[in-house]
């Protein structure tokens, strides 16, 4: 679980450290992953694992088109508007899933995705074991693209300084939309990885938009390592508490521990995070 | 009488000592420079004084009163004003309301510091420009609003962040003019400053600083044709 | 045609007086539906106004807000219900507690140095937070809330018909407008504006800019807790989803901003456009049938947010006042 957290804080901190923005709608993104992927599956009939190719095709194409039409014009904004706006996009974006698709959980259920495997004393349901192991292949492209390829370099080059970059002749623009649209498979992923797993509701898509939040704000904003370890812990706690109590009380202490990190530790856990950049 | 005094000041950032064992004395009624090579320490000891740092050891002593523990808001209060090398203004507001807010700082009547801000506005002559946008004023128009600014809050010592900085020369004689006017009317001087004719032209005492040390400190010609501080100013022949 | 600034008074209070009046009598001329409509937008300009005070001024965004009006709310519901304490009593003491959270949360601000994004995730949470341990615990009702009693005993401020609770919104947002104009025209006023645009220059002009900052929100929050006080009695329910709600922390966040932050009368254009465009939208809802208005209403006020954010981030109310200005001062 902790691995599928780790992908969805991902996606914030790669916009929130390379773009600068602080977009905290990659939850609600993540649901319409969820939900696109069920009526794939329900009405085509096509298998879910095809299905996650396409939806990361579709969620990729629709990163570009985003950053496009829409967030290329916020980037200079003041700050707090910047914020405003993508409250707005958020809100925006989750209530549109529940005039679409209604308020009532749906459940995706496939066959051999229920099968419970024992491991031990732990039992796992088999859609866990291959949603972790989707986040964890994905991550590991993930950390390649980024060290390796040209491009990917290229990208963090212009996050660490957007002059620079253009100076010596990258297509910014570019490279943020490139970012923007890796962000998003970031949420289809972790929308996917998820939707076996849990029923889909909309308010889903707001419980995510903070978790992604939490996870990215964890490991600090902007890093990616600190994103995947914050994944974990979260992960971690998550399932603790959902044993013994009952959910509500496991977000709050989550949350509370929250509020506490943002006040004491801002750069995260790895402490690389970006600090308070107002 | 002594103004403003920094005993054995202090600082240290992570592993770099920024400032080793100040000690400047500032008496009133005078222009004091504050020079040295980039990195020798200044903008650390200027913030220190102006109570946006706090030093790691030493003491600060304003106007007889130890100031050391006290915020930058208090130290104005107390009449140790400052200005910013990158000037600091409420982009907002008119050049009339920036002025305002440091003539609040001493009344609490709007219309009285009103008053008082159009006066500061005229004695630094932007009174036909006291309605334009803060936002809108180009570079030196906005250093005169720094000091315009802090000159509203009747400061006895007022402290310059390299205010010659991203001007040319004619506009620099200009602040250099305003600036004597100042002292004139009565404001003890502190400058930080790189651009040497400024210092030999306004200030009558001068502290070299280095490497985070006071090398010399005199007279401002004796001081300049020291020959120490000439070799530490050996690679900026240039600015002399 | 140049209006001196005589007149300019003047027409200002013949203006203010007539719409006064205009609300004073629509009780009495429109029907109990509208009224009620009215109501709720006045109360909600009430706090949308208060909002403004440690936002639109002091530059604190924070999307939390309604975890004052829940406090409010609570404070105002639990003594009423279980131990009859009078409503007015209980607004009062939902202001006061409101104001000790808010206190202690820009004091951990300002200590902390926490900002922009952080602050308004940290006040998402604030409301969050509370919101469970409202929902989760059995004394103060659960998921479900608490129903308050529908009776007449005026002195706990508890009426049956619209009417009374109509004036009570009257006279908060009144109020609202009297606060920030005198608050506007004060030296805090003058040092809210400074801090939100500038804090080093603020600071190195004599500001203190921890007092400000916690000034601005322990006030703000008071009025708001008060104003939750209000809201819960009027509406005679008290559930923990709609007060703590963020539902209800945009829509203060959303009228200021669409009206105007920073000014006086932002909040009340900006209740006023959302409420018609709620009304408008919610009838679109049901003539649609099966869809559901609060959502459609939602993702209506999310693309305002959204254009107001790029467009317009200082209200219509400035914008509409410009226009207006050049067209006088000729």
């Amino acid at each position: 679980m902790g691995a599928i957290y780790g992908v969805l804080g991902m996606g914030f901190t790669i916009v929130y450290g390379i773009v600068d923005l602080p977009l905290f709608t990659h939850g609600v993104f993540a649901l319409w992953g969820m939900y696109l992927l069920l009526i794939l599956v329900q009405y085509s009939g096509v298998g879910p694992y095809p299905g996650f190719l396409l939806l990361f095709a579709v969620a990729y194409i629709f990163g570009i088109l985003l950053y496009k039409t829409l967030l290329r014009y916020i980037l200079d904004v003041e700050h707090e508007m910047q914020l405003v706006f993508c409250l707005g996009l958020l809100i925006a974006l989750a209530n549109l899933a529940l005039i679409m698709f209604g308020p009532t959980s749906l459940l995706l259920s496939i066959q051999w995705l229920e099968r419970v495997v024992f491991l031990g004393e732990v039992s796992l349901k088999t859609a866990m074991i291959v949603g972790a192991a989707v986040s964890v292949l994905f991550i590991i492209c993930m950390e390649l693209f980024f060290r390796r390829t040209e491009t990917g370099k290229a990208i963090r080059a212009c996050a660490d300084n957007r002059r620079g970059a253009m100076i010596i002749g990258l297509n910014v623009d570019r490279m943020y939309t490139i970012a923007i649209g890796i962000s998003l498979v970031c949420s289809a992923v972790a929308g996917l990885a998820f939707a076996p797993l849990v029923p889909v509701y909309p308010d889903l898509g707001f419980e995510y938009a903070v978790l992604a939040c939490l996870v990215a704000v964890l490991g600090g904003a902007g890093d990616m390592k600190g994103a995947l370890v914050a994944g974990f812990i979260m992960g971690l706690v998550l399932s603790v508490q959902q044993m013994f109590y009952d959910l509500t009380l496991a977000r709050l202490i989550l949350y509370a521990v929250m509020l506490g990190l943002l006040m004491f530790r801002p750069t995260g856990i790895l402490g690389k995070g970006k600090s308070f950049a107002k | 009488m002594a103004l403003l005094e920094m005993q054995n000041v202090r600082k240290r950032f992570g592993g770099l000592i920024a400032v080793d064992g100040m000690n400047i004395l500032v008496e009133e009624g005078k222009i004091y420079g504050l020079i040295g090579p980039n990195g020798a320490g200044k903008t650390t000891l200027f913030n220190i004084a102006s109570g946006f740092y706090k030093p790691d050891a030493g003491e600060i002593i304003f106007g007889g009163e130890r100031v050391t523990d006290l915020g930058s808001h208090e130290r104005c209060a107390r009449g140790l004003a400052r200005t910013f090398q990158i000037p600091k203004m409420f982009p907002e507001m008119s050049v009339l309301d920036n002025v305002m807010i440091g003539a609040l700082s001493r009344t609490k009547a709007v219309e009285a510091a009103r008053r008082d801000a159009e006066e500061i506005v005229e004695f630094l002559g932007m009174t036909g420009k006291k309605d334009a946008l803060a936002g809108s004023l180009r570079v030196h128009e906005l250093k005169r609003l720094e000091i315009a600014k802090a000159l509203a809050t009747k400061p006895k010592l007022l402290l310059l962040d390299e205010p010659m900085a991203g001007m040319n020369v004619v506009e620099q004689g200009r602040l250099i003019s305003v600036l004597k006017r100042v002292h004139d009317a009565g404001t003890t001087l502190l400058v930080v400053e790189h651009v040497m004719h400024a210092v030999v032209n306004l200030c009558e005492h001068v502290t070299v600083m280095n490497s985070g040390q006071k090398i010399v400190e005199g007279g401002t010609r004796e001081v300049l044709a020291n020959e120490e501080v000439i070799r530490i100013y050996l690679g900026e022949e240039d600015k002399c | 045609m140049k209006i001196t600034q005589n007149d300019a008074l003047v027409y200002r209070l013949i203006a203010s007086g007539s719409i006064l009046a205009v609300f004073l009598i629509i009780p009495f001329v429109v029907g109990n539906y509208l009224t009620q409509v009215i109501l709720f937008g006045l109360i909600t300009a009430y706090l949308c106004g208060a909002w403004n005070i440690s936002a639109g001024y002091g530059g604190l965004v924070s999307f939390g807000h309604a975890g004052f009006i829940g406090i409010g709310a609570y404070a105002t519901t639990i003594p009423l219900v279980y131990y009859g304490l009078p409503g007015w009593l209980g607004m009062l003491l939902g202001g006061a507690i409101s104001a000790v959270f808010g206190y202690g949360l820009s004091w951990a601000i300002c200590r902390f140095d926490v900002k922009g994004f952080y602050f308004a995730v940290s006040t998402i949470l604030f409301a969050e937070i509370l919101m469970s341990i409202a929902a989760r615990s059995r004394y103060l009702g659960r998921g479900m809330g608490v129903p308050l009693p529908a009776v007449a005993n005026a002195f706990n401020f508890q009426f049956l018909g619209v009417i009374p609770y109509y004036y009570m919104a009257l006279v908060l947002a009144c109020c609202m407008i009297l606060i920030t104009h005198q608050i506007e025209r004060s030296r805090l006023g003058w040092y809210l504006r400074a801090t939100r645009q500038s804090e080093d220059a603020s600071s190195a002009l004599g500001i203190d800019v921890t007092m400000v900052k916690v000034v601005a929100l322990t006030l703000s929050a008071f009025l708001t807790g008060v104003g939750g006080g209000v809201y819960v009695l009027a509406l005679r329910y008290c559930s923990p989803y709609d007060v703590f709600g963020i539902m209800f922390s945009t829509t203060l966040m959303l009228g200021t901003l669409l009206g105007g932050r920073g000014t006086v009368y932002g909040p009340i254009i900006g209740t006023a456009i959302l409420t018609v465009v709620k009304e408008v939208l919610t009838f679109t809802a049901e003539a649609l049938g099966g869809v559901s208005s609060f959502a459609l209403v939602l993702v209506g006020w999310g693309i305002i947010l959204c254009f107001v954010a790029k467009f317009l981030p200082n209200g219509m109310g400035p914008w509409i006042w410009n226009r207006v200005a050049k067209k006088i001062a000729v």
